[in-house]
């Protein structure tokens, strides 16, 4: 990972992954893109370290995949959100919203 | 996604491995190629834009295999890899395997038979219904320490009829019958009864119905119940059977049930009859029943016995002459029937698990070893990207699968050791029929794997796991600490095995110690060629002067075989199965009203008897011709009844009765004693015991004892021959040599000594391989280094003593910690040893002595190897 660019926090990739998804169904390729957009390329996803996470969300039953055809008319794997998946990053923005407050203030005070 | 259906994706996953395995490539390349365009799109050339997507992308294999890991069901996948890997690796070294798999197999087997027949015998509950109800009743000697008597009639049926805490309270005693009509005539073992056996356990009649207690009295009828295997044998299973009768000893019994498959109590019996006891013939100080009831629902057994014992006071105030000093005590028939036997078979499984946890001790070291010379693949495999997790996986699935194999050999040697057990197994181990290699023992089995597997496979495979990658890399360096580190493990599971064959060899030698004790025994006759067998007239058709004069024919006309030195006929023979105590009265003599019990051992000679037994006269005369029926009624007694009755005084001349109210009893005069011998078994310290002429008080079952002179061989067909030819419809029993009854009664001993013994041979060889195969592979590591000695002028006592040195410490630590755990566990086999103590120094230092030699060489083998090696081949070692 280049130097100067934050390390994602562990679980965080996750968390990224489902609010990308939330917005629209997406392969993995136009994730990462839109992460590192949205991001305004601070945030770099290790790419390889993108379908590990990928799978594991699958796997878990918050995202799911389905065969597709891309924009550019190649076929791709376009991953979407489940219903439990929505719960989870509902949960996860919580969960995000608290931490960093939290850290905030900490650094705030300091 | 549910549970179910992540398991089932884990199963299914290696079928739809190819397929998943295609998606992975095809996504990553789709990744990869919109990275290219982008590129592209940026304006860089076609082969920059590529390479820039890789570089971008990462480590491409090692993501691919992340991303396996992710997509989840790579469990079942890698276990089978790891199974394939095992196998392979297995059956790469099939020497250490096949070692592994035997010690394993043996040490698994072993342990399984073992607890099968514990499981029987001990754990498993009585196989009748509501078991914990049954209790064994018998009366007590309170001034014998509380010694276990048999009940007699009239007080079996007094406190039968009083209690109201059992349901049912049977006595029961041995009746000897001759059942004929059926076949050759043969002798049966028929039980007496006082009330219905199958009603006291609870059980239904298969057919008919049971005796009843009305029907045991004197006058009642003779009826009999059939166990189902006599019902099938003798009678072929007859439906009709109900109403059928029997000759039993010359009288006619209807049959009047049948119990179902299986019940027989005492476990022996072919048949019940009711007791017809009167109180004439068997009085209230004739004690030969022994007791069973069943207790009602919901009282417990100490309510029983408080009723009881209150009963047992009350009897004692009203018959102060029978009765004094006898209680009646009640023990769970479980425990009566386990009895002993528990104690030796709970000892025989502890001594087999020693031998398991050696044998995992052993199998340890030997993974520890291999683990080290593994350490190289190890590290490879690590290097490669195999995590500490994959390397403990890998490893484990290995012991699993070694420990599996050796289960697996296990059970089959279980199913035969079992065999073995019940092939070899003396008479007096109680439920035999029960003992199998069932369900609750491979569940036994199954969890000695999965405990051994972690026993054994946890410590090298920790060990290995944890060893840095650099250290084995840079093999040399770092060595020596990695050595070193082993050693410690090494040396405490060496330790433990020393430990524990040692008390397992002090075990077994205490055991043959008291076994060479037991062999001493003064038995106080000389049983040396002395046959014996029992022979019962019908009283039906022999009255007493028949009986005498019969017997008195017998007797001369065995006399005359050749072979034969001399022949007596006794009734109630010594070490035989049934003994008659009989409570008695002095005639002109003033007793000492707290003196002990008036009670003798009854036993009927013939003239000779002494004689023939060399059991030698110490005063007074023996029995001759003149002690005819109508002579003046003589008696003989043991030096201890002299001792204990008529202390301080010569007892010849003194009188006494049975029955002194009873005109026709007779008044017996003393006029000899003989001295003590070993009655009722060889352990037990002598009774007092009383002899009397047979011909003055006839029997109709004698047993004749018969010494002949050394060599004699065919005499069996040769008695055969005479009572054949006396009365051809007479059965005979066994015809055994007074020295093989003997045996049998050490046979238990020797039987529980063997397997004492084998456990310990089999530890001891164990521990000596142990130790033989981790001084030896210390000391192939340490070639090198040897010759380095060598080469500077180390001679070859410093090299064996550096060698020996550090295998010092575990066998002697081993040995001390194995002398106090002996001596500990000395006290558990205390109760089972004759005149021999737990710290018998004899046992205590020949296994001491014994177990440091076989230390001693196996240590010393591989270190004179060490100190032989030419310096120039040790130098080039690796």
């Amino acid at each position: 990972m280049p130097k100067g660019k934050p390390d994602l926090l562990h679980g965080t990739l996750e968390l990224l992954i489902l609010k990308t998804l939330a917005l629209q169904p997406l392969h993995g390729w136009g994730i990462a893109k839109h992460i590192g957009h949205l991001s305004q390329e601070v945030l770099e996803i290790g790419q390889g370290s993108l379908y590990p996470a990928l799978y594991r969300l699958e796997d878990r039953g918050w995202i799911r995949a389905e065969w597709g055809v891309a924009e550019t008319g190649r076929r791709a794997k376009v991953y979407e959100l489940t219903k439990k998946g929505a719960k989870q990053l509902a949960s996860e923005e919580a969960h995000w919203e608290a931490f960093s407050v939290a850290v905030n203030r900490v650094l705030g005070s300091a | 996604m549910t549970i179910l259906k992540r398991i089932a994706k884990r199963i299914i996953f290696p079928f739809r491995k190819g397929r998943l395995e295609q998606d992975l490539e095809e996504e990553i390349r789709f990744h990869l190629e919109m990275e290219v365009e982008a590129n592209l799109r940026a304006g860089v050339d076609p082969a920059e834009a590529r390479r820039r997507a890789l570089l971008a992308f990462g480590g491409m294999e090692r993501y691919k295999t992340q991303a396996r890991e992710a997509r989840g069901g790579l469990g079942f996948e890698k276990f089978l890899q790891d199974l394939r890997l095992s196998a392979r690796t297995l059956v790469g070294t099939p020497l250490f395997s096949g070692a592994i798999i035997l010690v394993l197999g043996l040490g698994i087997g072993a342990s399984t038979a073992i607890f099968s027949v514990v499981n029987g015998v001990v754990l498993r509950p009585l196989p009748y219904p509501d078991p914990d109800r049954l209790v064994a009743a018998h009366m007590t000697d309170e001034e014998d320490g509380d010694f276990e008597v048999p009940w007699s009639v009239p007080s079996l049926r007094d406190a039968a009829s009083e209690q109201v805490s059992l349901a049912s309270l049977t006595g029961w005693g041995w009746i000897d019958v001759t059942l004929t009509g059926i076949g050759d005539p043969a002798v049966i073992y028929a039980v007496g009864v006082s009330d219905g056996m199958l009603t006291t356990f609870g059980i239904q009649p298969f057919l008919g119905r049971d005796i009843r207690p009305e029907e045991s009295l004197s006058n009642g009828p003779r009826v009999t119940v059939l166990t189902h295997s006599f019902w099938q044998e003798q009678l072929g299973g007859d439906e009709g059977v109900l109403g059928r009768t029997l000759r039993l000893s010359n009288q006619t019994y209807e049959v009047v049930g049948v119990a179902p498959p299986g019940f027989a109590f005492p476990s022996s019996a072919a048949l019940w009859i009711p007791g017809h006891w009167s109180e004439d013939t068997h009085p209230r100080g004739r004690h030969f029943l022994r007791g069973i009831g069943r207790l009602n629902p919901g009282t417990p057994i100490e309510t029983a016995q408080a009723e009881l014992s209150s009963i047992a006071a009350r009897l004692e105030e009203e018959h102060p002459e029978t009765n004094r000093a006898r209680g009646i005590h009640l023990v769970p028939l479980k425990e009566q029937t386990v009895g002993d036997v528990r104690l030796a078979l709970l000892i025989l499984l502890g001594a087999v698990g020693m031998v398991l946890l050696i044998a995992c001790a052993n199998v340890a070291n030997l993974l520890l070893a291999r683990g080290a010379a593994r350490m190289r693949e190890v590290a490879v495999r690590a290097t490669l990207g195999a995590g500490n997790g994959d390397i403990v996986r890998l490893l484990m699935t290995e012991t699993g699968l070694l420990v599996s194999l050796g289960g697996t050999l296990g059970v089959v040697l279980a199913l035969l050791g079992v065999k073995g057990f019940l092939a070899a197994s003396p008479g007096g181990i109680p439920r035999l029929g029960e003992i199998a290699v069932d369900g609750t023992s491979l569940v036994v089995a199954l969890g000695l794997v999965v405990t051994v597997t972690v026993m054994v496979g946890f410590l090298p495979g920790y060990r290995s796991a944890n060893t840095s990658i650099a250290a084995v890399i840079r093999e040399g360096k770092d060595k020596k600490i990695q050595v070193g580190d082993r050693r410690i493990t090494q040396s405490g599971l060496l330790t433990l095995e020393v430990a524990l064959s040692l008390v397992l060899l002090l075990g077994a030698g205490l055991m043959s110690r008291s076994l060479i004790e037991l062999r001493r025994v003064d038995l106080g006759f000389d049983p040396e060629n002395i046959y014996q067998f029992t022979l019962t007239l019908p009283e039906a058709g022999y009255h007493n002067p028949e009986l005498i004069a019969f017997q008195a024919e017998f007797r001369g006309r065995l006399a005359t075989l050749p072979g034969v030195e001399s022949v007596a006929l006794i009734n109630g023979n010594p070490l035989g199965r049934s003994h008659t105590t009989m409570g008695f009265e002095f005639v002109g003599y003033e007793r000492d009203p707290e003196g002990p019990d008036p009670n003798m051992l009854i036993r009927r000679v013939s003239p000779g008897y002494f004689e023939t037994l060399s059991i030698p006269l110490l005063r007074g005369r023996s029995f001759g011709a003149r002690d005819r029926e109508d002579g003046e009624p003589v008696a003989i007694i043991s030096e201890t009844a002299a001792a204990r009755h008529w202390p301080g005084e010569d007892p010849i001349g003194h009188r006494f009765s049975f029955d002194l109210d009873d005109p026709d009893q007779p008044v017996w005069t003393i006029v000899g004693v003989v001295g003590d011998v070993r009655s009722t078994d060889i352990i037990t310290a002598t009774w007092p015991e009383a002899y009397f002429p047979m011909a003055q008080w006839p029997r109709s079952t004698v047993t004749a004892v018969v010494r002949t002179r050394p060599g004699s061989r065919a005499i069996e067909d040769a008695f055969r021959q005479v009572v054949g030819e006396m009365d051809s419809s007479l059965p005979l029993y066994h015809v055994e040599s007074l020295s093989e009854r003997i045996g049998d009664f050490m046979a238990s001993d020797r039987f529980y000594l063997g397997f004492v013994g084998i456990f310990a041979t089999l530890a001891t060889i164990l521990s000596a391989v142990g130790l033989y195969g981790v001084v030896a592979y210390l000391v192939s590591k340490r070639t090198r280094e040897i010759g380095i000695r060598i080469a500077l002028g180390a001679g070859r006592k410093e090299i064996l003593s550096l060698v020996l040195s550090e295998n010092v410490t575990p066998v002697l630590l081993g040995t001390v910690l194995g002398v106090a755990g002996a001596l500990a566990g000395g006290q558990v086999l205390g109760s089972l040893l004759y005149q021999i103590r737990p710290w018998d120094p004899v046992a205590l230092f020949g296994a001491v002595g014994l177990l440091v030699s076989v230390a001693g060489i196996a240590t010393l083998i591989p270190a004179r190897d060490a100190a032989r090696i030419p310096p120039t081949v040790a130098m080039k070692v690796e």
